[in-house]
């Protein structure tokens, strides 16, 4: 079965998907390792550590889909990639959906801002009208040559116009054809209760998110309220970002690392090489490197 | 210190017209060199077709103009002015893209004021931005420039939308805020090329298309009407194209090219002109047996 078909699966099997945020190959297969059956590439964390800025759509398509070749390239498991506003009009759109789907990305989250875009925590967001985004989901739809590539469309309009406009469109997107549709953005618990019982399709929201309580609940309350899936953009990101404030903290207070912190807040050689793949690649070696080549 | 765009502000201070070729690769610029023109323009209409096999309707991404214009920029030693589109995005995006391409070395590098995703000058459907937005669009890019020789080229198509009267007012607001050059595309009469030069209020770039919408004139008619710079960006891809297009019909009809081959450039000339010869010398002076 294709990666898409396991994700496709995933979805219909389970009540709420929980899909852990990723950012790099080190991550991703942090996820995969923890037994996780899908990873989601966020575009706030690319931006992050690829480029060095805020999640203002500074990011190529290009950028994007380079990336997430790595990543689907180091992990088994199905990948779900953040595709902004689809970097332009439907023409951007249908070619963007082919790379994706060309370097093994089994899912895209599209959302309906203006380019260029801003992460939905921020302020100064724009939308477009309905019809831009309607168009822009029917040809994701069309474009795809995977039935199974999941279309997430993302509405940023909760901020911009209140609920009932985020419930208009979440309707209008999965008349479009959009699998599942996405409120990336902060809603009070109640008013997720009243989306899921308005929208007439699957409901995707951000997990982990400091300061959303709505996003800060357990997998049983989700599964209670009807959510369908969970991304989580911002926790490996962030959580890998204290930990090296941490130690280097450390580093700089103590002028030395001891062998304690060490053994206390590092991975150890060997487990680390073999997250990252060590003995797949050892094994290779052993079966097919000759014995002039191999070193002493 | 960007060489490139030091060279193309010599050329710009000096007399007579800059003329510059449009290429669309790495081989095609260095054949611009080779036959001794003194600067290059890299069309993104070219990139879109040689690199994604499509035409030039926004397709593209800063990221694929930049791979490629480094690579061109690494294959000559004359100045290259980049099309960079729209810049991407709004004035941050353009910020990034002139990094970006003043890191690859670009000499100089041409905005325009259309709607994202654009179309090529010549196309119909073109849209604009107001004219505001495109000013600040031009700021940022003159603030985000580390040499101040790095030539940016506003481009208006506002002539397709408005006419030629706004066309030039927003070529003059983009002078004013500190672009070098202006340049009203798809211009379709003598009389609005003359008024280009005659009431823009910098020097004017004119863009010679075979078969395009504006007045096709040669370098010496362009500079006597007081142009400072003329590319034609598609005349090596047309040409390309229409030699590939023979060569391979050839091939596909009577089973060989030995009826064009005096219309070829064959194994050692070409390897010749690629620079195999500099290879070997390399290879003799580091101890690397062939």
């Amino acid at each position: 079965m294709g990666r898409s078909a396991m994700l496709k699966k995933l979805i219909a099997e389970e009540k709420t998907v929980f899909v852990p945020g990723v950012y790099d190959c080190v991550s991703a297969r942090i996820v995969e390792n923890l037994g996780f059956k899908a990873a989601s590439i966020t575009g706030y964390g690319l931006e992050a550590s690829v480029l060095g800025n805020p999640d203002i759509g500074l990011a190529t398509k290009t950028d994007v889909i380079t990336y997430a070749r790595y990543i689907c390239r180091s992990v088994e498991i199905p990948v779900i990639c953040d595709a902004d506003t689809g970097y332009g009009n439907v023409l951007n759109v249908w070619e963007m959906v082919k790379e994706f789907e060309q370097v093994g990305i089994s899912g895209i989250h599209m959302e309906d801002q203006e380019l260029p875009k801003k992460c939905g925590g921020m302020s100064g967001r724009r939308l477009v009208p309905i019809e831009i985004m309607r168009g822009k989901i029917e040809a994701a739809v069309d474009a795809r040559t995977d039935k199974d590539f999941l279309i997430i469309a993302r509405s940023d309009a909760r901020g911009v116009f209140g609920v009932d406009e985020a419930i208009k469109r979440f309707n209008a997107y999965i008349d479009a054809g959009a699998d599942i549709v996405f409120a990336g953005e902060h809603y009070e618990v109640e008013e997720l209760k009243q989306v899921v019982n308005s929208v007439k399709g699957y409901l995707c929201i951000c997990g982990g998110i400091p300061g959303w309580e709505d996003s800060q609940l357990t997998l049983k309350d989700y599964q209670e309220i009807g959510i369908k899936m969970v991304l989580f953009p911002l926790v490996a990101l962030y959580t890998a970002t204290r930990a090296i404030f941490d130690i280097y903290n450390l580093l700089k207070t103590n002028n030395g690392i001891s062998g304690a912190i060490i053994d206390s807040k590092m991975l150890g050689y060997d487990e680390f090489n073999e997250l990252i793949g060590l003995s797949y690649w050892r094994n290779i070696e052993n079966r097919y490197l000759k014995s002039c080549e191999k070193a002493v | 210190m960007n060489g490139g765009a030091r060279s193309l502000r010599k050329q710009m201070d000096q007399k007579g017209i800059i003329i510059a070729p449009g290429c669309y690769d790495a081989l095609s610029s260095k054949i611009i060199e080779e036959v001794g023109f003194k600067t290059i323009y890299l069309t993104g209409h070219g990139i879109s077709v040689s690199l994604i096999g499509k035409t030039d309707a926004g397709l593209t991404t800063m990221s694929e103009v930049v791979v490629r214009a480094r690579d061109i920029i690494n294959s000559v030693s004359i100045p290259v002015i980049v099309d960079a589109d729209t810049g991407y995005g709004n004035p941050i995006n353009v910020q990034r893209t002139v990094t970006q391409l003043e890191q690859a070395g670009a000499a100089g590098i041409q905005l325009e004021d259309q709607v994202w995703p654009k179309k090529c000058g010549h196309f119909p459907g073109k849209k604009v931005i107001p004219k505001g937005e495109m000013i600040q669009k031009i700021r940022a890019a003159v603030e985000a420039r580390k040499d101040s020789d790095l030539v940016i080229i506003a481009r208006t198509d506002a002539y397709y939308t408005s006419g030629i009267d706004e066309a030039i007012d927003r070529v003059n607001a983009y002078i004013e805020n500190g672009a070098d050059i202006g340049f009203l595309d798809g211009l379709e009469s003598m009389d609005n090329l003359r008024r280009q030069v005659s009431e823009v209020k910098g020097p004017v770039l004119a863009n010679m298309v075979e078969g395009g919408k504006t007045p096709f004139l040669t370098p010496s008619e362009l500079e006597k009407m007081g142009y400072k710079i003329v590319i034609f960006p598609l005349s090596l891809m047309y040409s390309a194209t229409f030699s590939m297009l023979e060569c391979a019909k050839s091939l596909l009809k009577s089973e060989t090219t030995n009826g064009i081959r005096n219309k070829m450039m064959v194994f050692e000339e070409f390897n010749d002109f690629m620079g195999l010869p500099e290879i070997l010398n390399l290879e003799k002076k580091y101890g690397i047996s062939s």
